[in-house]
């Protein structure tokens, strides 16, 4: 398993472009991506979770990969996600 | 007619009948079923076609919204493909051993109240996203496919809630508008249907009820309003203020020839004034409906003798003239003595606003005054005069004035010299003591003029040069308004009209206050001629609350 912390930016928060564009960058991978965030664990794979979650602007999250390809992966999404600026 | 009030987004106004939004109704029984594997099936296949016919919408979106608007049904197709929704479903149907609607509709259920309960807003209207996507998964379910909605003549489209499924599928030529009972601007249908350019107004209420189906309706998103079964005045003035929004994104030579009236139909004259002759080609530009101050100080300024009879005739006639048959008012001379070069040399005064200034150097220059009183008769032939005289304080001097004026007249009929015997005669009302005799003095002129930089001044004790107290000069003092209002009242009793000039006249907020106490005139400068009857144009009495007003 590897794991990054990285800082959520975005005046909105995670919520639905951001995860959207996650979820398509994580569909090339195969495998497990969760997110920490305030003592819960989610799927980073589901909308309706990552909605949920409700991660706000300003909030550090973990993510966590773990399974075939798992750093190359995680690389992807942490990329991705430093690179969004909506 | 019932007014609802709610949010509107994107400005416009529409007129039209309401139709309520059918949505396929979906009735769902629980119903227990002995094979788990068809109802997986059912469902799966309910939800492969859901996808379709989300791209679908999808790519009709990209051709009608921003791209990046259109990608709220990329994201639908994620939550159709949710692992956590569809495993929801999924679970339901294998545990409660129930059909696939019944386990679609308590999933939907569940994500619904979960997104309804997060306090943020942004959020929370995602809520309605779950909706969508159950919505049409139940409609696949029940009836194989989802049957859109159109209304057989363009309506305004009244819902509880639109789902952005419904604000995109609807063909743009049958909807007038949207309407709905809840919702917010922030929603993804309000996102769509403001990009689709369509008039929506959300937030409604209750109100918005079922019974006034096919009934006519008119909404204003500019004021959020709905109005039910509308009247005659209604429709009549949201007519007027479409045409006059439109005109508003044209900038203000469109203005040129248009009456100053409200929305309403209220009215009220807008004059210019000019401190000298040269300005007149700027009022002539502004379509200012007269000349409510032609100032004649220029006369006596920056040189070293009086000004003759014929000097002051060509100079008046110039103006006149060029104003054809609009009223021309020419003040009398109105400033301090110290001006005067002739008596620049007098000790100083403490104080001149107090001091020997206008009517009282006119009264007591006989001669002076004459000569202007004889010019401004003379010059009247040429068109359309009238005579306002400053600072007048009792009905003494008042009558005294008026000698003046019959003696003038005399005396020229004598001479045998042409001039209009009717010149109207008006007073100024700049002092507290002639707001007080303003009654008796009605009896005796044919209009006022409220200057009200020297009745804010004189009535608030105020200097506004000096820099301590000029933060009590106030446009908007209550005493000051109320004096207004006594005098357009006391002056329509007599049947004689009210003009405005001075800082009060340009202050924009108080249009919609002078308007309703039916003050017939302002004067301004010629530049804000076309801005404040833009302002007056857009001014609705009708909307605005006694309070708002002032």
């Amino acid at each position: 398993m590897v794991s990054e912390k990285i800082r959520i930016n975005y005046p909105e928060g995670l919520s639905i472009r951001p995860s959207q564009l996650l979820i398509k960058a994580l569909a090339s991978y195969n495998c497990d991506v969760m997110i920490r965030f305030g003592g819960r664990e989610i799927n980073a794979r589901s909308i309706m979770n990552l909605l949920a979650a409700e991660i706000r602007k300003g909030s550090e999250i973990q993510i966590k990969c773990s399974g075939e390809k798992e750093e190359e992966c995680l690389q992807a999404a942490v990329a991705l996600l430093n690179s969004i600026s909506c | 007619m019932i007014s609802l009030k709610g949010t509107g987004i994107l400005g416009d106004i529409v007129i039209g009948r309401l139709i309520f939004y059918e949505r396929q109704f979906c009735k769902v029984y629980k119903e227990s079923v002995s094979d788990v594997a068809k109802e997986y099936q059912r469902y799966q296949a309910a939800q492969e076609l859901a996808i379709k016919q989300v791209y679908l919408l999808h790519q009709k979106a990209l051709q009608e919204v921003s791209e990046e608007n259109a990608a709220i049904f990329e994201a639908h197709d994620l939550l159709l493909r949710d692992m956590d929704y569809n495993g929801y479903v999924l679970d339901i149907i294998k545990n409660e051993k129930v059909n696939a609607e019944y386990a679609v509709k308590k999933a939907s259920d569940t994500f619904y109240e979960m997104f309804s309960a997060i306090e943020n807003d942004y959020l929370k209207q995602r809520a309605a996203d779950i909706l969508d996507i159950s919505q049409r998964l139940l409609s696949i379910l029940t009836y194989g496919k989802v049957e859109n909605f159109e209304p057989s003549e363009p309506a305004i489209l009244a819902a509880d809630e639109l789902v952005p499924s419904e604000a995109m599928q609807i063909p743009r030529e049958k909807v007038l508008a949207f309407v709905t009972k809840y919702g917010s601007e922030t929603s993804h249908s309000a996102i769509i249907v403001k990009d689709r350019n369509i008039p929506f107004l959300v937030g409604l209420g209750e109100g918005l009820l079922r019974q006034y189906e096919g009934h006519l309706a008119a909404l204003d998103t500019y004021s959020g309003t709905l109005y039910l079964d509308p009247d005659e005045f209604t429709i009549n003035r949201l007519t007027e203020k479409k045409t006059r929004e439109e005109e508003k994104r044209q900038g203000l030579s469109y203005l040129i020839g248009k009456p100053n009236t409200t929305i309403d139909g209220k009215q009220i004259e807008l004059f210019a004034s000019i401190t000298e002759p040269l300005d007149i080609e700027q009022v002539l530009r502004s379509d200012a409906g007269g000349l409510g101050l032609m100032r004649s100080e220029f006369l006596y300024l920056k040189r070293d003798n009086l000004p003759s009879e014929e000097e002051q005739i060509n100079a008046y006639r110039e103006v006149i003239r060029q104003m054809k048959d609009k009223p021309t008012v020419i003040r009398t001379l109105d400033f301090a003595a110290r001006k005067m070069i002739d008596m620049s040399e007098r000790q100083p005064e403490n104080n001149p606003a107090l001091g020997f200034r206008s009517i009282r150097i006119c009264l007591a220059r006989p001669q002076m005054f004459r000569t202007q009183l004889r010019a401004i008769y003379r010059a009247s032939q040429y068109g359309n005069v009238s005579i306002l005289f400053p600072m007048v304080d009792s009905v003494e001097q008042l009558k005294q004035i008026l000698n003046y004026v019959n003696e003038t007249k005399e005396t020229l009929s004598a001479e045998g010299i042409e001039f209009n015997p009717n010149v109207k005669l008006g007073l100024i009302i700049e002092t507290p003591a002639s707001v007080m005799l303003c009654r008796e003095f009605a009896q005796y002129v044919d209009f006022f003029s409220i200057d009200t930089n020297d009745l804010i001044q004189y009535t608030l004790a105020v200097d506004r040069q000096n820099p301590q107290v000029n933060r009590y000069y106030n446009t908007r003092h209550t005493a000051v308004l109320r004096m207004i209002k006594t005098v357009v009242q006391t002056a329509h009793e007599a049947g004689i009209k009210v003009n405005i000039t001075g800082d009060m006249a340009v202050d924009e907020g108080l249009l919609g206050w002078f308007i309703q106490n039916g003050v017939d005139a302002i004067t301004v400068s010629a530049a804000s001629i076309l801005p404040i009857r833009q302002k007056i144009r857009y001014l609705d009495l009708s909307e605005m609350e006694e309070n708002e007003i002032i």
